[in-house]
């Protein structure tokens, strides 16, 4: 078995022109772990990758393995395998061939290229030319290259791009089981919820800074967790609590009690002979502590030497950096949210009135342009400079065309926001202001839950009419979102798994004997996305992993923009 | 990693393809097809069987200047295999496992030589085959002499085959500079197909000029090979003063070594992104 050895990044700069790639880049990679490498598109990560591998030169630092530079590994094949990207073939040539080429290189038995061909499950196709291979029985190729001298380190840069559902599952498995076997196991991706589940430790770099290094366990605040608890009496479940001395929210999902764990709450509801529909416990959405380090509007202290830099360049406004949980909604990014949300509410009232498949698509449009503006708005909130009263009269822009949809129960209206989701419960005045699409109060802890209720209230909708109900279903997708539906749903279906002992097995299983049919996993997907709304009984109270369920808001950070989307379009068609 | 794994490596990589026997093939079609029809008629002129008032073909040397057809309007083929054994690795990215599998960039570009020289012996048999073939048969069919039996024939299509492989040199390094496949592959058929003939024959008629395009890489080929069609192509022009043949195989080399060496410093070591 070869040894994992330590990958050592240290002051590494790359410039490109007077492009700044990489600045300043230093962090560590222990063996017998999976360690992700994080960051959104453009980033910095393939070059950090490419500059270890001694394809790119470093303008300063250097990067090893085991104590060495690439270039002076004796076996560098039998050293460290790298995936890099899936278009690496000459097309004319088979696949076994361009195996045997890097396995003359490297030295190797001709015999360890029908084995790793069997590894990767191409071993029916190893005659064919690569040509014809769909994209990810390239990216199966990519990964047998890097198994040819059964390394020690492997790096891998996005390898589950391209990949079915089917071969994500296996390459999480297949990393997991290589770690576990003690080798180094270094994977780049823009998604967090990909390597969500199966890396141990991260790097997430931001603007080619390294702003987080550490487990995954750490990226979020432990304390930080709420308890999500929905009954079909709400008016009941709502009376309990009130009478039991507990602040609640309100979500379209549920009620949403902060720093109060599953067991108290369900206590409360059984001595009110209150029935529950879901009680869980929710940690922290990764996913919003990953974008708020990435834009620079968190900085952890791991890599605090390198947020000065980050803070400014990320944000809109020039300030220093603030914690984004703490800070308040800025008045001028409700401006535009609100705005944006009305031109939705009026497309999906077109939509529900005429009912013409035509107006699914004045929706999308409509959803395109709310994205724009809600993610404005989400960078606004970290810039709190910008002038505009908190009073400021966006009214009647915002107010008719959405009134006549107005969800009927007092209690229960959507919030108008791309980012903030949550309504005060009692029925005071405000809460017809919200239905309007008045801007709403600063509350300051409102925005970490909204991913919550985000991921909640998708599921939950399920039962609204056809048409309107999921405008985006008819939006043109465009390839990316394809891809990115299929990742959606393998973590929906391996979140069920995921996370304690069985997973190990299973993983196992994965690697000896490739997964099941897709349609397992389809299957599985579905499962775990009715679970919550479907199951009257209370559900137990996850641990802390409950986040790992991976539902929408868990999604990358190109898709947390079409989720503000989706949310504001649901909205606009509840009112 | 060594250079014997790299070279095998290399081999390996151009004989899983099939450019290297397309281009063989073609070699030998264009020029057994173009061998033939000079064959045909230079061997009729000579002998006076061509109707009309054919201009007079010297007998003597003429299997030579047949012979060498190959080299004279083949030469392009080892410099496209050349060229396409390092554009194509920048064309398909390959150039990212091969420098993983070998990170010693230098050892690649070694590689790549060796396996060039080998090609361009493979090249060198089949184009003087292609060449020889049919213009023994037309000398043959018409009574003249084949020169089979004198060693400055034999000699002939060892200066042939070593002028073929320096041509895959020359290919490696326009190709390690270039880089782009596409124009590496127009900018060597511009070059060989029109450029230079044009500039070699226009040359003709400038004073002086001759001294200098005599220094142009397919005139050194031809001047290597010792007999071209070029000097009997324009029997009215001034030809060029042709170089010693091992001067031109010196500067054929020379060619070969600075654009390698140009493109080892300018390109082979550049990031590969």
């Amino acid at each position: 078995m070869p040894e994992g050895q330590v990958l050592e990044f240290s002051g590494i700069t790359k410039h490109f022109g007077a492009v700044r790639a990489v600045s300043d880049f230093a962090a560590r990679v222990e063996p017998g772990v999976v360690t992700g490498f994080l960051g959104p598109n453009g980033a910095g990560k393939t070059t950090t990758l490419r500059i270890l591998l001694g394809l790119v030169r470093a303008t300063t630092g250097t990067a090893t393995i085991g104590g060495l530079p690439y270039s002076s590994l004796s076996r560098p094949l039998q050293t460290v395998g790298a995936v890099l990207e899936s278009s690496s073939f000459h097309p004319g040539r088979s696949a076994a061939n361009h195996l045997k080429v890097y396995a003359q290189a490297a030295g190797l038995a001709p015999a360890r290229v029908e084995e790793t061909l069997g590894l990767v499950g191409l071993a029916d196709v190893g005659g064919r030319k690569v040509g014809g291979f769909s994209l990810g029985m390239r990216q199966r190729l990519g990964v047998a290259y890097a198994l040819l001298g059964d390394p020690g380190v492997l790096v891998l840069d996005e390898p589950a791009n391209g990949l079915d559902p089917e071969g994500i599952k296996w390459m999480r498995g297949f990393l997991r089981h290589l770690a576990r076997e003690g080798r180094t196991v270094f994977v780049s991706s823009h998604l967090l919820s990909e390597v969500q589940q199966t890396v141990d430790s991260v790097l997430i770099i931001s603007q080619g800074r390294l702003v987080f290094q550490g487990a995954l366990e750490d990226l979020a605040d432990p304390s930080e967790f709420a308890t999500v608890v929905d009954s079909p009496d709400r008016a009941a479940l709502s009376a309990a609590l009130t009478a039991a001395g507990v602040q609640f929210e309100l979500l379209r999902s549920g009620f949403t009690v902060r720093g109060l764990d599953p067991a108290r709450v369900g206590e409360i509801a059984a001595s009110a002979g209150v029935g529950l529909s879901s009680l869980a416990r929710r940690g922290q959405a990764l996913e919003e502590v990953f974008l708020d380090l990435v834009s620079g509007a968190r900085v952890h202290p791991t890599a605090a030497a390198a947020s000065a830099g980050v803070g400014a360049v990320a944000g809109i406004a020039p300030l220093p950096p603030v914690d984004g949980a703490d800070a308040g909604p800025d008045p001028a990014a409700h401006d535009a949210a609100t705005e944006a949300e009305a031109s939705t509410v009026a497309a999906d009232l077109e939509a529900g009135s005429g009912g013409a498949p035509g107006a699914a698509i004045a929706t999308g449009a409509a959803v395109g342009a709310a994205t724009w503006a809600a993610t404005a708005s989400a960078d606004e909130q970290d810039a709190p400079a910008v002038v505009e009263p908190a009073d400021s009269p966006v009214e009647p822009a915002a107010e008719p065309p959405g009134e006549p949809f107005v969800e009927p129960s007092p209690t229960y209206a959507v919030a108008s926001t791309g980012v903030i989701d949550i309504i005060p419960f009692a029925g005071d005045p405000a809460t017809d202001a919200y239905a309007d699409g008045l801007p709403l109060d600063a509350d300051p802890d409102v925005e970490a839950l909204g991913a919550i209720d985000e991921e909640l209230s998708d599921v939950e909708d399920a039962d609204e009419p056809p048409v309107v109900d999921r405008p985006w279903e008819k939006y043109v997708k465009t390839p990316a979102d394809v891809e990115a539906d299929a990742f959606f749903a393998t973590f929906t279906a391996a979140g069920d798994g995921e996370g304690a002992g069985p997973d190990e097995d299973e993983a196992d299983a994965e690697f000896g004997a490739e997964a099941g049919p897709p349609e397992e996993s389809i299957a599985e997907s579905t499962d775990a996305e009715s679970e919550p709304s479907a199951d009257a009984e209370p559900a137990a109270p996850e641990d802390d992993d409950t986040t790992e369920l991976g539902t929408l808001a868990d999604l990358s950070p190109d898709w947390a923009e079409d989720d503000e989307a989706r949310t504001d379009a649901e909205r606009g068609e509840q009112r | 990693m060594s250079l014997a794994d790299a070279t095998r490596s290399e081999a390996t990589k151009q004989l899983t393809t099939s450019m290297w026997w397309i281009l063989a093939v073609v070699l030998f079609a264009y020029v057994g097809f173009t061998a033939a029809v000079l064959g045909f008629v230079f061997t009729g002129a000579a002998t006076g069987s061509l109707p009309g008032d054919a201009p007079p073909v010297p007998i003597e040397g003429l299997s030579a200047v047949l012979y060498s057809a190959a080299t004279a309007i083949g030469y392009v083929f080892p410099l496209l295999i050349g060229t396409l054994m390092v554009t194509a690795e920048f064309r398909h990215k390959t150039l990212t496992p091969t420098f993983l599998a070998t990170p010693k960039r230098g050892l690649v570009l070694w590689a790549k030589i060796l396996v060039g020289i080998a090609l361009g012996l493979l090249f060198g048999v089949v184009g003087v085959l292609s060449s020889v073939i049919p213009s023994a048969g037309f000398l043959a069919a018409n009574g003249l002499e084949t020169d089979f039996t004198s060693s400055d024939t034999w000699a002939l299509f060892g200066r042939m085959i070593l002028a073929f492989v320096l041509w895959v040199l020359v290919g490696i390094g326009v190709g390690a500079l270039v880089r782009n496949q596409v124009g590496a592959i127009v900018g060597v058929l511009v070059f060989t197909q029109f450029l230079e003939p044009v500039g070699r024959t226009a040359a003709g008629f400038v004073e002086g000029l001759t001294g200098v395009t005599r220094f142009l890489p397919g005139a050194a080929s031809d001047a290597l090979v010792g007999a071209s069609l070029f000097s009997t192509a324009a029997p009215g022009l001034p030809a060029e003063d042709p170089l010693q043949w091992w001067v031109g195989g010196l500067v054929l080399l020379g060619y070969a070594i600075v654009l390698v060496l140009l493109g080892h410093l300018i390109s082979w070591r550049r990031d590969v992104t």
